[in-house]
């Protein structure tokens, strides 16, 4: 048996090789961690501090799990999840319901399909900002459109805006308006790839429309509705900028989520330790559900 | 060479240029003008909460004496007067500052009294325009991160003890007992009573500008149609608001209960009723009798009268301002400062006639006593200008502030439509004779009262305004909603050292 002797040369080439993928992905890895990994690292390290406006040159203390216990007894917070979830809920169950009904509608043969497709794109290339705005002015009360031809065909106006019951409603509105089209895109993306065989036979079989989507299409379609039920979900939680321009969380609370609760306390009351920790609880549900999601979609492709 | 060494090679060249450009650019010696102002040494005092002023704890305890309701006045719109600027003798130019200003009136009159200011001095002031939902926000987070983006703003009363205590804002004495830099016609007694606003442990932190005050505003034709009187008591107010009442053509009165509004319309009331927020001791008193009373009063002008508009809860100053403009409310109370729009026939054609405005001021409402004399209390707002700590040019922007808030530049402040709180500036009797509802602001002036400025008069404020939108809303009854808000403050009193 003879033992090589590396000499310099190759063991410099040895190691130029093992740190090469090193320099290739260290920028774009630098990067990372100064705009993601730093201010999320640094934030959940806050959540376990008192960080106030008053306070911090004296010092940051150390308060443990305070933050978050205060956050879980402080009835603002528990609102401001509940209304989050019941945004969630109903917002994305409606963008699934009529998003689907408009994958449908696109994936027949009609005429002047194209056109269709592109019409209802046109939300989606609006920015969240314009999209607040113009729905502010479409809810006036007196000025808006809406409550014109409300009162044009005989109904009471709604003030959609400042009663505590109605505005959760209009701000949902918003959201499904904002992004029902895009689900409809992906649907109408999962609709186009399925298999025609499975329906052939269906329909050889007997089966109506509505056994062929129940049976078929929709078990066929379940990893693409998870896709947008996981991206929906994502988007719906972190939703700040609408609500905002709409209502700001008002009336009465009525439509404040957990994102503007806390920038309320992050930006207007300046106390970071208790809002980077109610902005953890609100990641830790995410990703509670987006690694449920995750499974499920796991599972199905076993 | 070989195409792998030729790709590695580049990839070592993309890799140094992308570290050489996170290197801090080096700022070229020669283009430097002047070297940046030492920045003063934080404020030791500032480690204890600031001392509230006196003025505004107890209403109550400072009441002042009834006056003589003052009949409502018809006043032309003043025209914007092209600045009058004194020559000065030549003096070393100092650096160009950013000054910070929220949008609206007092942005556009600051453009045109800091181009006098540079016209007079050749000294630059660059003024950068902040939205108003933004501009508490975007200053705070300036100040306190030690930005160094303004070098002067315009800030509110109630914002300095907080920015103070993190050592975020300058303190104004170094300069002002610096012979070298302050005026020595400097005299702090002009300022009197605003400058009481931004004095903490000795220390000024702004000079006055912008004291305003809320009047009654009424239409007249309306009023004279059905033989009513200007309401002098919130009875009569609620009777004249009834009797005007014609919806959805007209309502009889409108408030401004918006989320991140409602306090600074509902002082009004507040204040007005004879309540208060805190008392002479720090005790929160807003969920007293007399506070709950002008909050069933506010709340019962939408929930049980129905005598304003039914989304009240989404209006805020500018909602209340195009109601008056558009002539959808007969009455309402609205910031002194709109004077010149409500009552200019180019800006609110609606509520002229024949060329006339139809919109009138005048005293706000009182309670009257069992002896007949009315008093009345009304709400204000105190804005002034300082420095932040992080200014790369305070004293340049020192001599600015000063000069605009001196006799000179409060004039021209005065005559392009803005409320100078430099008394010689406001008293002047040509700038009277030009802007006549200084008369009347005189005479409100002594009954103003102000959110008490504290470390947390931020939270306290938004704590209120829930209170007030719940109220209003009927999510919850004004007891219940003041003495949750009483609740919320007190604790944030105490942990704030009050």
């Amino acid at each position: 048996m003879t033992v090589k002797t590396l000499t310099p040369h190759h063991r410099w080439r040895r190691f130029s090789r093992q740190i090469e993928p090193a320099l290739y992905i260290g920028p774009a890895f630098l990067a990372l961690i100064v705009i993601l990994i730093y201010p999320l690292g640094y934030s959940f390290w806050l959540s376990f501090h008192e960080w106030t406006l008053r306070g911090f040159k004296k010092g940051v203390p150390f308060v443990g799990l305070q933050n978050y216990l205060d956050l879980f007894s402080n009835p603002d917070f528990v609102n401001s999840l509940r209304i989050t979830f019941t945004f969630v809920i109903a917002a994305i169950a409606i963008e699934l319901v009529i998003g689907m009904g408009l994958a449908l509608l696109l994936n027949h043969d009609l005429k002047g399909k194209g056109f269709m497709r592109s019409l209802i794109l046109l939300p989606m290339m609006c920015t969240n900002v314009v999209i607040g705005l113009t729905f502010r002015l479409l809810y006036n009360y007196d000025l808006g459109l809406i409550n014109y031809y409300l009162s044009q065909l005989g109904f009471a106006r709604v003030e959609w805006l400042s009663n505590p019951s109605v505005a959760m409603p209009a701000v949902i509105i918003v959201d499904v308006w904002n992004t029902t089209s895009f689900v409809a895109l992906l649907l109408l993306a999962g609709l186009q790839s399925l298999p025609d065989e499975p329906f052939e036979a269906a329909m050889i079989d007997g089966a109506n429309s509505w056994q062929s989507f129940t049976y078929l299409t929709l078990p066929l379609l379940r990893q693409t509705i998870l896709v947008v039920l996981l991206w929906r979900l994502i988007d719906t939680f972190r939703i700040f900028d609408v609500i905002y321009l709409l209502t700001a969380g008002g009336p009465a609370r009525a439509t404040e989520t957990v994102s503007i609760y806390v920038y309320r306390y992050g930006f207007q009351s300046f106390n970071l330790g208790f809002a980077s920790a109610a902005a953890y609880i609100m990641i830790f549900i995410m990703l509670g559900v987006a690694v449920l999601l995750a499974r499920i979609m796991g599972r199905i492709e076993e | 060479m070989k195409s792998t060494q030729l790709f590695k090679l580049l990839s070592l060249v993309l890799v140094i240029t992308m570290l050489a450009a996170c290197q801090p650019t080096v700022a070229n010696p020669i283009a430097t003008q002047a070297p940046a102002l030492p920045v003063a040494p934080a404020n030791p005092i500032a480690t204890e909460p600031p001392s509230l002023p006196a003025a505004p704890a107890n209403p109550i305890a400072t009441e002042p004496p009834a006056l003589p309701a003052a009949p409502a006045v018809t006043l032309p719109p003043v025209a914007p007067v092209a600045p009058a600027v004194t020559e000065a003798p030549a003096a070393a130019k100092l650096p160009s500052i950013v000054v910070a200003c929220w949008s609206g009136p007092e942005h556009d009159n600051l453009v045109k009294v800091a181009a006098a200011y540079t016209e007079k001095t050749g000294n630059e002031v660059i003024v950068e325009e902040i939205a108003r939902e933004a501009y508490y926000d975007k200053l705070t987070t300036t100040f306190v991160g030690g930005g160094t983006d303004y070098d002067a703003a315009y800030i509110m009363s109630d914002w300095p003890p907080a920015w103070v205590e993190a050592e975020a804002l300058h303190g104004l004495n170094e300069y002002i007992n610096d012979p070298k830099v302050a005026d020595p016609n400097l005299n702090m007694a002009v300022f009197e009573p605003a400058i009481s606003f931004f004095k903490f442990n000795g220390d000024y932190y702004a000079f006055p500008s912008e004291g305003d005050t809320a009047w009654l505003w009424t239409r007249t034709d309306l009023m004279e149609a059905k033989g009513l009187k200007v309401p002098e008591t919130w009875d009569e107010y609620l009777a004249v608001a009834k009797a005007l009442n014609n919806p959805p053509e007209i309502y009889g009165t409108v408030i401004g209960a918006k989320p991140d509004e409602a306090l600074w319309d509902f002082m009004y009331y507040l204040f007005g009723f004879g309540g208060s927020i805190l008392d002479e001791n720090n005790k929160v008193v807003i969920n007293d009798e007399k506070g709950v009373a002008a909050l069933t009063f506010y709340a019962d002008l939408l929930q049980k009268e129905k005598v304003v508009p039914p989304d009240v809860v989404t209006y805020g100053y500018n909602e209340v301002m195009t109601n008056l403009q558009e002539g959808k409310v007969a009455m309402g109370m609205q910031w002194m400062a709109a004077t010149q729009t409500l009552q200019d026939c180019a800006q609110s054609p609606k509520v002229c006639k024949d060329g006339k405005p139809l919109l009138q001021y005048s005293m706000p409402p009182g309670v009257k006593a069992a002896d007949g004399t009315i008093t009345r209390k009304t709400g204000g707002s105190q804005w002034g200008w300082g420095i932040p700590t992080g200014a790369k040019n305070p004293e340049a922007a020192y001599k600015f502030i000063e000069w605009l808030t001196s006799k000179e530049g409060a004039t021209l402040w005065a005559l392009n439509g803005g409320i100078p709180s430099n008394q010689e500036a406001l008293q002047d009797p040509a700038v009277v004779a030009k802007i006549p509802q200084f008369e009347l602001l005189g005479q409100v002036m002594p009954f103003r009262y102000i959110v008490p400025p504290t470390t947390v008069t931020s939270d306290m404020v938004t704590t209120i305004n829930e209170a007030v939108v719940a109220a209003v809303t009927g999510t919850k009854t004004p007891q219940q909603a003041l003495d949750d808000a009483a609740a919320k403050i007190t604790e944030m009193l105490t942990k704030a050292g009050y």
